[in-house]
């Protein structure tokens, strides 16, 4: 009997009350009803009660947090912000019961079903498909900024991308199946330790593209280049947007992107404080 | 004397339907609708593996090779340059060139490449949109930057995406019609009579009998396939599509899982494209060497293999002065006829194309002690209840 009494006691006293709910974001026409007929904008950082009531207008979303948990409302509507979030509590799968789900979608699979249908399994792709034409950016290949280079080539982004890197022979030197269709590769690796040509193409089953070469510089062309800049900064007039111009398309035509940038940001800002 | 055969009269009694327990019970768990590997980590590991996987992993040596079908890879080159390819290779009157690549949609620049395409190749498609009423595909991907009327083949592998590949369909529904298989359009464009053998066994499912991998198959790179002197393609079957370039760099576009995976439990990597697994499925073909699958003998075995062994452990368990080798035995016995099981159903796969499935056989034989002791506390409790005769009372 006393061990009746105190679960009944730990059920009264543990029975999983709303506590403070906060506004974690709100976007669009979200308001809070304050006295009768008298509605405020919800804003961010907002203290809601359990009994106070929501508008949300058309495209109107809000995320609350209860304790750990956060809870959002993007439906258009009037709400009471305790029975909302009892009513999400209730729509998210428990770890039970996604957990008994799992088990009961795992014991449906059987291997027999397998023989008995094997149509249903024929879904594997033996063969490779050459679709309509992509793009890569930029149109001619990839862009080297400082040590990174930078692949992107348009591509649905729900079907696995493959991604392949060639020599200047075209000897396929690595091949990845990314789930998007831009990488990012250090220029330093072991991969680019030759300088020279390389080819990559970056092709999902829908989009075909054509291979595409870019070089990695030598050590000589590097140093060549260092050297021509050291010299055009020296003879380079800051002031002077004509000679900013000139330093942009000199670090652009040996891809040096950021420099580029640079120089031509310092133009622009030139012409804008002279007008 | 009468107290020796009544003792052993009751051994065949309670052995036998222990056994007869223990089958129900492998049988329920082998066929009923339920995947039993699910709360078992190592079984979820080895649930895409097959004993007879280890035959084409490990033990088939030498490589065999097959000079009948050479592969060219085109994996990396544009569609002009595949065209190229088509027409030098058609210039030295291959037997057969089948297309295992799909331009689906016309680019405004495949002059040469469609030019090089008619109607003598074997074009590849892929079959969608598979509807349950009709037990037929409805759509498909195909090539379609000719118009040309052309010998299809599907090229659906009867796997799922993470899955290895072991068996293929010869030929399937699409759109009301019977389509055939890539390989086996290859296949019969080649040789007629090979074909109508496959026709004959009318298998709604053929196991693929792998030769071997991209090394069993004479292939050409896209530069060889240029350059080259290609002779010896003539009258021989050439199938283009995309293989790595090397034998060490895998490209993953159409790569695959089969039984050659030298690691054939786990994670592991995919290791056959899908070109090679064709040619694997044209060489079963054309050579007729077709794998026969065990019927009612595997339940027949498993059943007999069973009895022995419960025999064997009731002898050892139900006797006084016996019982100290009972664990010894029933384990060692448990080890040995396992590994010699697997070990023949190897050797008919390898030698007689027989593929019996000794999966029930090694399970009868894994639960048979723990239904032993079931059926010992069961036999005992009906001894003391209603005088049931058994080897396990008391007495």
């Amino acid at each position: 009997m006393n061990n009746l009494v105190s679960i009944l006691l730990w059920l009264v006293c543990c029975n999983p009350a709303i506590a403070s709910i906060e506004v974690f974001s709100v976007s669009g026409k979200v308001e809070l009803l304050k006295e009768a007929d008298v509605w405020v904008s919800v804003q961010i950082r907002d203290v809601l009660s359990s009994t106070d009531r929501l508008k949300l207008g058309t495209g109107g979303n809000i995320i609350l947090i209860e304790k750990d948990r956060i809870y959002e409302v993007s439906k258009e509507g009037m709400y009471v912000v305790g029975k909302v979030i009892r009513k999400l509590d209730k729509s998210s799968k428990s770890l039970t019961a996604s957990y008994l789900n799992f088990i009961w979608q795992e014991l449906k699979h059987h291997d027999a079903d397998f023989e008995n249908h094997p149509e249903k399994y024929m879904k594997t792709m033996g063969t490779g498909i050459r679709s309509a034409y992509g793009f890569m950016f930029p149109p001619d290949g990839s862009v080297i900024l400082g040590e990174e280079i930078f692949f992107l080539w348009d591509g649905n982004n729900e079907i696995n991308q493959t991604f392949v890197l060639g020599d200047q022979d075209r000897n396929t030197l690595l091949s990845l199946v990314l789930s998007d269709s831009s990488l990012i590769m250090q220029s330093k690796s072991e991969l680019f330790s030759r300088p020279g040509t390389y080819y990559w193409k970056g092709f999902s089953t829908n989009i075909e593209i054509n291979p595409t070469s870019f070089v990695i510089p030598n050590d000589d062309s590097k140093n060549r280049i260092a050297n021509e800049l050291y010299e055009f900064r020296n003879k380079l007039d800051e002031d002077k947007i004509s000679d900013l111009l000139r330093l942009g398309a000199f670090c652009e035509k040996n891809l040096l992107f950021v420099e580029a940038i640079e120089a031509y940001q310092q133009a622009v800002k030139l012409a804008v404080q002279s007008n | 004397m009468i107290k020796h055969v009544k003792k052993n009269w009751l051994l065949y009694k309670d052995s036998l339907i222990a056994t007869v327990l223990v089958y129900v019970v492998a049988i329920g768990l082998k066929n009923v609708p339920f995947n039993s590997h699910l709360f078992d980590p190592i079984s979820s590991s080895l649930e895409d593996f097959e004993f007879s996987d280890l035959l084409y992993s490990r033990f088939q040596s030498p490589t065999k090779v097959d000079t009948n079908i050479i592969i060219v890879d085109v994996a990396n080159l544009n569609r002009e340059e595949i065209g190229k390819v088509i027409q030098r290779v058609k210039a030295f009157e291959p037997g057969v060139i089948g297309l295992d690549l799909i331009f689906q949609h016309s680019t405004g620049q495949d002059s040469l490449l469609v030019s090089s395409l008619d109607q003598d190749i074997v074009y590849a498609c892929y079959l969608e949109g598979f509807e349950d009423d009709l037990k037929c595909f409805g759509k498909a991907i195909t090539t379609g930057i000719t118009n040309e009327k052309r010998i299809e083949g599907f090229t659906n592998f009867v796997a799922g995406p993470a899955s290895t590949v072991r068996t293929f369909k010869p030929q399937t529904c699409y759109n009301g019609d019977s389509l055939l298989a890539f390989p086996v359009s290859i296949a019969k464009q080649f040789n007629i009579d090979a074909y109508k053998a496959l026709g004959l066994r009318d298998a709604p499912l053929e196991i693929i009998n792998y030769t071997g991998g991209q090394k069993s198959y004479s292939t050409l790179t896209s530069p060889e396939a240029l350059s080259m002197n290609l002779e010896f393609v003539k009258g021989k079957i050439v199938l283009i599509g995309l293989l790595s370039p090397d034998y060490g760099t895998p490209v993953f576009e159409d790569l695959h899982f089969t039984p050659l995976n030298k690691k054939y439990s786990g994670k592991t990597f995919p290791d056959a494209y899908g070109v090679v697994i064709h040619a694997n499925v044209i060489s079963m073909i054309l050579e007729e060497e077709y794998i026969n699958k065990s019927g009612w003998i595997q339940y027949v075995l498993a059943m007999l293999i069973g009895l022995i062994h419960m025999v064997l452990f009731t002898h050892y368990f139900a006797n006084h002065e016996r019982h100290m080798w009972y664990h010894l035995i029933a384990k060692l016995a448990q080890l040995v006829t396992s590994v010699l099981f697997i070990f023949l159903s190897l050797i008919l796969l390898a030698k007689m194309n027989y593929k019996l499935d000794v999966t029930l056989t090694v399970f009868v034989i894994a639960l048979s002690i723990d239904f032993l002791y079931f059926y010992e506390a069961w036999a005992k409790f009906l001894n003391v209840k209603f005088g049931y005769k058994t080897i396990h009372s008391n007495e």
